[in-house]
């Protein structure tokens, strides 16, 4: 169905579409991830003009970026048939990328959209195989009732340690742990960290086949990481940090002040009151700066209204939380952040009780000053890799 | 002025200007091997938009972003945080030398910009962790030396592995070939002996060895060199060459057989025709830096001195006398050389094992060299030499 572009993206970072901020955010972040192998320009700006021709639909959208998610798997599959198993590593990520940017903004996610999710997987197990660039471990942490959160360990390089500190990546509000990959692991492997990759609840594999839903007590999935990778022979579960991107600005804080065990924490990206957040969304009838249409959250809550979603929210605030905070802390922040203002960040930053503590605000002159450094995901990735590994002494 | 429109089926951040979208396009493909980062070449170019064609103005901008990234390399230095930095100074590179690339005739400030460009390539060859990439001078004529860097191969157990050597074009510099896919043939287990040739990168800039068209000089100089390290397998020495590379590399393994793989990423046939051509033009056609530059680079003081240096610049008669196995990539939308040039040098190519893959509009990477998408180009033309080069 098509939708009307909503919520005019300023002109001050790379825009494909002018009139429509969902959209060139998510192309933003695409063009972002050609730096890790996640995307490339060329086949951005293929896909990009078949989408000119129908702005603000969903649907074409999803069509579009599933063609050009095919087109690059069967690169890979032919590739790997040659053994030519760099490029087919290449061509997999790609694909991976690919489908879940496609598979991004259909909502409620039908039959269609959970295969192509399934596909990605596939592809993204592919690339795991095949690379040179780094080795990864698929892994499941116990959690609640059986149930079980699936992850990826993603191991430490340019290192002598036998057991390497480790950061914990959570994912946000419609992140996957495929795409955070690409956003930033293998920077972080490369400065001698081991990390673990987590699909928590209401996010990736998580929500979609294991109908684990968003909740406000996040360190139950920090805890689960946490006891699991004490139980790993080749990390140092006594040198954990916690990291989390955009909504994860809210879980990161709350996991490292319910859970001492972590010892640094990186918020990219503020929250301080989410509730309130999607208040104003909702006043604004969505007719704001968003990453996804509006119904994911009712769909990762598992509720059918949005007043029960917003009484879900009830709980999603940091304030009272991030005051117990000991460990060191940083958050990174867009000065032109169009989807959670610098006020909230400053809030976030005041209250947390860690001694240890920055700020980092990236301008628009420095670059990286959109929603989690979208315009410029590297600039975001080097400071905040840089943190880490000073501060977990890798 | 902008001498041509861009047309429209690639990325064209400048429809109106094919010059300066072109090599917008170039870089943004780039991104994947670190060469640039979309936020800050979208930043420079909303600034570029405001001066459309004028290369002065380019220059000030990319050598202003230039600066601006080389201080974080700097910075993040300090701090010892040497991932940042080299990827920093890797960057800062890429932007110095696209600043001084349409800064012609090249006075004082285009050298200069070039040589931080070097520098800060230096820089990132001493910081990165992969690859090991060392500065080397190859022996050339009349006691003079051309300018290389020896890229180490990764993920092979030989103590002797193949090696590559990868000659510039018309306008290009050994640390924008590094740019172009250079770290996945090593990590396709084969080494890299990056090269400015005569005529290009500071070959021609701070050591005056202009363009000649017995290219074969450079080439025979680079197996020479390479016979003395203990560290390759002479005898497994591929050679390839980008743009008008696609005239040195074809020339070079005709003329010397000990290269056992040849690579023309993209073809020239007649290059003097081509320049006869754009000259007859008045240079209003699709050209990749300003028209004044083949005059430079070939020590010519007129144009029609430059058309008689060219006349060597022809590879009939050559390419037959090839023999090692031979790859000619060519983009279907090249709108700088024709694909009739690829077919004319495919069907004289001498060699028995001769492959022409020309890359679609539909497949992406049509475009010249493919700059609209290196990586399909580079994923194609690397597992070509490695298993030409049993690596």
């Amino acid at each position: 169905m098509a939708r009307k572009p909503k919520a005019l993206a300023k002109a001050t970072w790379f825009t494909y579409f002018p009139d429509d901020y969902r959209w060139s955010a998510a192309i933003s972040i695409l063009c972002s991830l050609a730096n890790t192998g996640g995307a490339t320009m060329g086949e951005i700006d293929q896909v990009g003009r078949q989408l000119s021709k129908k702005v603000g639909d969903d649907d074409h959208w999803f069509r579009e970026w599933t063609k050009m998610g095919d087109h690059l798997r069967d690169l890979g599959i032919s590739a790997e048939r040659k053994k030519n198993n760099l490029s087919a590593a290449d061509f997999h990520k790609r694909a991976c990328i690919y489908y879940q940017l496609g598979e991004r903004f259909r909502t409620p996610k039908d039959k269609k959209a959970n295969a192509i999710y399934r596909k990605s997987l596939d592809c993204f197990a592919r690339f795991m195989r095949l690379t040179d660039r780094a080795r990864i471990e698929k892994v499941e942490l116990p959690f609640e009732k059986g149930k079980k959160l699936p992850a990826y360990l993603v191991h430490a390089q340019n290192t002598k340690k036998a057991k390497p500190p480790v950061v914990v990546f959570f994912d946000g509000f419609d992140v996957s742990k495929e795409i955070q990959y690409v956003l930033a692991a293998e920077d972080l492997i490369r400065r001698g960290m081991s990390v673990l990759l987590v699909d928590a609840p209401g996010n990736g594999e998580s929500i979609r086949f294991r109908n684990l839903y968003l909740r406000h007590d996040y360190e139950v999935a920090g805890v689960a990481a946490l006891n699991y990778l004490e139980k790993r022979k080749d990390v140092n579960a006594r040198q954990a940090g916690v990291m989390a991107i955009s909504l994860g600005g809210y879980y990161a804080p709350r996991n490292a002040s319910m859970e001492r065990r972590f010892k640094a924490c990186v918020a990219w990206g503020a929250q301080w009151d989410y509730q309130k957040i999607w208040k104003d969304r909702i006043t604004a009838a969505y007719k704001t700066a968003l990453s996804v249409p509006g119904h994911h959250l009712s769909w990762i809550f598992n509720v059918k209204t949005m007043d029960e979603a917003l009484v879900k929210l009830e709980g999603f605030k940091l304030g009272g939380v991030v005051e117990k905070m000991r460990c060191p802390f940083l958050l990174v922040h867009g000065e032109d952040d169009q989807q959670i203002s610098m006020k909230v960040a400053r809030q976030l930053f005041k209250a947390v009780g860690s001694k240890d503590k920055s700020l980092k605000v990236f301008t628009g002159k420095e670059g990286g000053a959109q929603h989690c450094q979208m315009d410029n995901v590297p600039l975001g990735v080097s400071y905040i890799s840089d943190w880490l590994r000073e501060k977990l002494k890798a | 002025m902008p001498d041509a429109p861009a047309n429209n089926t690639w990325f064209t951040y400048f429809p109106k200007d094919y010059r300066w979208s072109a090599a917008i396009c170039g870089m943004v493909s780039g991104a994947r091997f670190g060469a640039t980062e979309i936020g800050e070449l979208d930043q420079v170019g909303r600034r570029l938009s405001k001066k459309l064609g004028d290369d002065n103005h380019w220059f000030r901008e990319w050598v202003r972003m230039a600066d601006h990234v080389r201080g974080l390399g700097l910075t993040a230095e300090r701090k010892k945080q040497s991932l940042s930095a080299c990827s920093h100074y890797l960057r800062a590179c890429n932007y110095y030398q696209m600043a001084e690339r349409f800064r012609t005739p090249k006075d004082k400030l285009a050298i200069d910009a070039f040589k931080k460009g070097v520098n800060c390539f230096h820089r990132f060859a001493r910081l990165t962790d992969r690859p090991k990439i060392e500065i080397v001078d190859v022996p050339f004529e009349g006691g003079k030396k051309l300018p290389g860097y020896f890229v180490h191969a990764q993920n092979t157990k030989k103590v002797k592995p193949p090696v590559v050597v990868f000659f510039d074009g018309l306008d290009v510099t050994k640390e924008l070939q590094y740019m172009r896919g250079v770290e996945d043939i090593t990590r396709r287990g084969m080494s890299v002996l990056i090269m400015d040739g005569p005529g290009t990168g500071e070959a021609i800039r701070l050591r005056k060895i202009y363009l000649r068209h017995d290219y074969e000089a450079a080439g025979s100089a680079a197996l020479d060199y390479l016979e003395t390290r203990k560290d390759v397998n002479a005898k497994k020495v591929g050679v390839m060459a980008i743009s008008l590379g696609g005239y040195y590399a074809p020339r070079m393994a005709s003329m010397d057989r000990r290269f056992k793989a040849c690579l023309a990423w993209g073809a020239i046939w007649d290059y003097y025709a081509t320049w006869k051509k754009r000259i007859d033009q008045s240079f209003k056609t699709e050209l990749s830096v300003p028209g004044h530059h083949i005059q430079w680079i070939l020590n010519a003081k007129t144009m029609d001195d430059a058309l008689a240096k060219l006349d060597g610049f022809r590879l009939d008669g050559v390419v037959q006398k090839m023999r090692c196995p031979f790859l000619l990539v060519h983009g279907e939308g090249d709108k700088q050389i024709p694909i009739k040039d690829a077919r004319a040098l495919y069907n004289a190519v001498g060699s028995k094992d001769k492959t022409m893959k020309v890359f679609t509009v539909k497949e992406g990477g049509a475009q010249h060299c493919q700059r609209d998408n290196l990586s399909i180009g580079t994923a194609y033309m690397f597992d070509w030499l490695k298993e030409k080069l049993g690596a």
